[in-house]
């Protein structure tokens, strides 16, 4: 899968989840930079992306992604793409 | 009743289920609650007239026979109930035999997210379908 491929599933993940067709998801971003992205969000973005994916994240992984940049990193690893 | 102790009690395909009929009492007392008098879900012959095969049961009076599968048995307790969204393809109606199946779709350990993938059957017609999230709470009791 490309770069480009992961991130356009990405975005109509991230847009549906927020509800929010604004929003682009690019390594910098951050949990801040969504109005609609707080703990119960969180949960349903990572369900989503679980689902979509075929992967699973660790609780411990999960809190310590600091912004969309290092989860992408994780995601990649998993799917065999790093 | 307590419900699934743990998230990892659980497996992909594990299945729930609550069979049941509604009454016009039941609509009644539906509709005293939820202030909705809609002819359609409480009187038969107004529904005939408008084609359906008697009067139909409120989606949400449907969606609320989910809510003895989630608070009892899966979390049960354990857990809350974050979402839902049930497609109401075809009427149920009053007096009709009604089972509603809840089949574990998806277990997210991480988050203690769990998706169902529901139905609703008359019989074996499916009438509604629709997915809904629960979450375990984490061994300290809080959502994980």
């Amino acid at each position: 899968m490309t770069d480009e491929k992961l991130y356009e599933k990405l975005t109509v993940i991230f847009q549906e989840v927020f509800d929010n067709d604004d929003v682009i998801p690019v390594p910098e971003m951050v949990a801040g930079d969504v109005d609609e992205w707080d703990s119960l969000s969180n949960i349903r973005l990572f369900v989503a992306i679980e689902q979509e994916f075929k992967v699973r994240f660790s609780n411990a992984e999960i809190v310590n992604f600091k912004s969309v940049g290092q989860f992408i990193i994780a995601l990649k690893s998993k799917l065999g793409l790093s | 009743m307590s419900g699934v102790s743990a998230i990892d009690n659980i497996n992909v395909g594990d299945e729930f289920t609550n069979s049941f009929h509604v009454t016009l009492d039941d609509q009644n007392a539906f509709a005293d609650v939820s202030g909705d008098r809609n002819p359609l879900h409480l009187n038969e012959t107004f529904a005939r007239s408008k084609g359906f095969d008697g009067a139909v049961v409120y989606g949400a009076l449907v969606v609320a026979k989910l809510s003895k599968i989630i608070g009892e048995e899966i979390p049960g307790q354990n857990g809350i109930w974050n979402n839902v969204t049930m497609n109401f393809n075809q009427p149920v109606f009053v007096n009709e035999a009604v089972e509603i199946r809840a089949v574990v779709d998806h277990i997210s350990p991480g988050t203690g997210a769990v998706i169902l993938k529901l139905a609703v059957y008359c019989e074996d017609q499916k009438r509604m379908s629709g997915k809904a999230m629960v979450m375990f709470f984490d061994q300290a009791g809080d959502a994980a």
